[in-house]
């Protein structure tokens, strides 16, 4: 039991977890894909809470990133994840929309850049779930993950991507993960779910002092695939 | 754990000459919740009649350096017993690049050195298990499973020596309340990974710096392994921390201090901080305290240690002789604040040089009565409010404070503090301070 002290400095606090999502809203997305993209995020977030709730070391901070043409933040400031939770609101296609990957990536490198972040943050988390390919003009894919890298926070972060359909599974895809983690693909809508809330889940632990990352990356490959997000079973693509 | 001292056996007026070490390890609370140990370590030695020597060392948490526990505790004894032969020529030195120098090229390969073969004697009289083979990583040499950060300070009579290898901070506590941190960052350290003892290249890694307190007078020096920064809800933190750290070093008595430094670290090693193992070595100079310093007679529970070193007196720093009310109420209140809560103080004070103590400490009564005065006035308000309840009777010797009469409990307050915030004890009264003011 601690005692109260006179704690110099201003007192304490649990040290920051930014994980950043960026959701694809291309044209593509529209109808079922973008209906589960929402229920998995919306389904993702009890998870997170929970395990912010048993851990001991992280307080959890989420920012969610629309892409498509542009990008577009969802939620721009660092949300605890509980208000996050109680003031959920879709995420929405755009018509005509394309997956420029690009220009979404500098729009986190900028969140992260040095003067934007606590010192003591712990490592920053992306996940990036996308059913296409890029669709950036020439090089605007590199100029983005060249940006992302460029400051400590955004190369040091934890990537993880989640591909929907095994198309998506594209080499730009395992370009952008981190090397500890890997693209997790959803064949199909029901498993969306499952696959985001597994991914948030160990990128969330990954980023725990410590952490056995190389374990909880072949935990995720090799997923117990529990249906029961109550989608259609309809194939992707 | 007993509080030990080697100030027993000094007089009174030599102890006024003392640099005195104030230190605390605390196991994080993520480490007890996965069954490891405290991987940080600690030593503080009185190496000479007027030199101080204390360490402190981070046993990294990965699973492959399974043994950092001991290699933190080897760490910090090979450094204070490497700096004993420094510490034999320190009165020699004319200029602190000399002393750096020999800092980097001596001290530090003896310490290296050291930690090496205190390493590899360990590993002989108790080998790996299987089950530590089994952890182990292809091609570790065995350095590796004890892997650990350190840094080290020497207090002198004139020179204060720092060196430093891997994460952790060192802060200097100006008597300005400024922070001075005088060895040189590493920008390798990201936060995630960071240099290490049993690194291959780990003499270049160390950092050094040398601070001539004839012309950087500093009221004291604090040690932290990363568990202690990482915890803090300030931003950077050192200007918060040293501001704060100068007024307790000038307003409370050395036992006192004793025994707040455990409880630093176990408020950062906590759930509600970093959850890491926390370390601390506040070292006091005697330019801060000699007027009133004494061996603390009693040890006090805790895992703290207090040793000593004599130095001959500094530039005093005129302490102030009035309870700073705002500092204690901010003190206060981050006793008991959980997580991220906004610094109360102005950020135009967190950076800037601190005002002179009285000047401050008769505002900050002024400000203080007014608290009081408001909060008396609101207990007003609401004595007035609960008078009105049926059956409420007047106190003989209490004064309505309102046309109708007050309830006897709620009149009596509220009378009692309307006296405190006009007279002339207002501050002591509103003082929320728990501790309240030990001495000084």
């Amino acid at each position: 039991m601690i005692r109260d002290t006179l704690m110099p400095g201003g007192g304490v606090a649990r040290r920051p977890l930014h994980f950043i999502i960026m959701g694809d809203c291309s044209g593509s997305m529209k109808g079922p894909k973008m209906q589960a993209l929402n229920t998995a995020l919306r389904a993702m977030l009890p998870h997170l809470i929970r395990w912010e709730r048993e851990q001991l070391q992280a307080q959890l901070l989420i920012r969610i990133l629309g892409f498509a043409t542009e990008p577009c933040w969802h939620v721009a400031e660092p949300t605890p994840v509980a208000e996050l939770n109680a003031r959920w609101r879709d995420l929405e296609y755009v018509r005509w929309g394309w997956t420029n990957m690009g220009p979404a990536f500098e729009a986190v490198a900028e969140a992260l850049a040095p003067e934007r972040l606590e010192t003591r943050a712990l490592r920053p988390a992306i996940l990036l779930v996308t059913d296409g390919l890029p669709t950036d003009p020439p090089g605007g894919f590199e100029r983005g993950l060249a940006a992302l890298t460029r400051h400590a926070a955004g190369r040091l972060s934890l990537r993880l991507a989640v591909a929907i359909g095994r198309d998506a599974n594209s080499e730009p895809l395992d370009r952008f993960r981190s090397r500890d983690a890997p693209v997790l693909i959803a064949e199909t809508i029901d498993v969306i779910v499952d696959r985001l809330v597994a991914a948030s889940i160990a990128v969330s632990r990954m980023s725990e002092a410590g952490a056995d990352r190389g374990a909880l990356a072949q935990q995720l490959l090799q997923p117990e695939v529990v249906p029961g997000s109550g989608l259609d079973d309809d194939p992707i693509l | 754990m007993p509080m030990s001292t080697d100030t027993s056996e000094l007089s009174p007026h030599d102890a006024q000459d003392l640099w005195l070490a104030l230190t605390a390890s605390q196991r994080g609370a993520a480490h007890q919740a996965m069954g490891l140990p405290n991987q940080d370590a600690v030593a503080a030695h009185q190496v000479r009649p007027d030199v101080l020597v204390a360490a402190v060392a981070d046993g990294h948490g990965h699973r492959r350096h399974f043994r950092s526990a001991r290699g933190s505790q080897l760490a910090v004894a090979v450094a204070c017993e490497a700096a004993r032969e420094l510490t034999a020529r320190l009165d020699e030195f004319e200029a602190s690049r000399q002393i750096e120098s020999e800092a980097l090229h001596k001290l530090v390969p003896a310490i290296t050195g050291r930690w090496r073969d205190a390493v590899r004697e360990d590993v002989a009289a108790d080998p790996f298990t299987a089950q530590e083979e089994a952890t182990r990583a292809r091609g570790d040499d065995a350095l590796i499973a004890y892997g650990s950060t350190l840094l080290l300070a020497i207090a002198g009579r004139r020179w204060l020596v720092l060196v430093q290898i891997g994460d952790g901070d060192i802060m200097g506590i100006q008597p300005d309340g400024r922070p001075l941190l005088p060895v040189p960052r590493d920008p390798s350290l990201d936060g995630q990974q960071t240099t290490s003892l049993c690194g291959p290249r780990a003499e270049d890694d160390f950092r050094a710096a040398v601070v001539d307190a004839s012309t950087t007078p500093l009221l004291g020096v604090l040690l932290a392994t990363d568990g202690y920064g990482n915890a803090q809800v300030a931003d950077p933190w050192a200007d918060a921390v040293s501001v704060d750290l100068a007024e307790l070093i000038n307003d409370r008595p050395p036992e006192w201090l004793a025994g707040q430094v455990p409880l630093w670290a176990s408020r950062c090693a906590s759930a509600d901080g970093s959850a890491d193992d926390t370390t601390i070595a506040l070292l006091i100079a005697p330019s801060a305290t000699g007027w009133r310093h004494a061996a603390p007679e009693e040890p006090s529970a805790g895992k703290v240690t207090t040793v000593a070193a004599r130095r001959p007196a500094e530039p005093v720093t005129q302490p102030s002789s009035q309870p700073d009310v705002m500092r204690e109420q901010r003190l206060a209140k981050s006793a008991v604040s959980g997580r991220a809560d906004a610094r109360t103080l102005p950020a135009g004070d967190l950076r800037g040089p601190a005002r002179a103590p009285a000047d401050r400490s008769r505002r900050l009564m002024v400000i203080a009565a007014a608290a009081v005065v408001v909060i008396a006035a609101v207990a007003a308000f609401l004595a007035i409010q609960l008078s009105s309840s049926p059956g409420s009777t007047r106190t003989p010797g209490t004064t309505p404070t309102s046309c109708g009469p007050p309830s006897a409990t709620v009149g009596q307050h509220a009378t009692a503090s309307a006296t405190a915030a006009v007279g002339p004890r207002a501050a002591a009264v509103s003082n929320p301070c728990k501790g309240g003011k030990a001495g000084g």
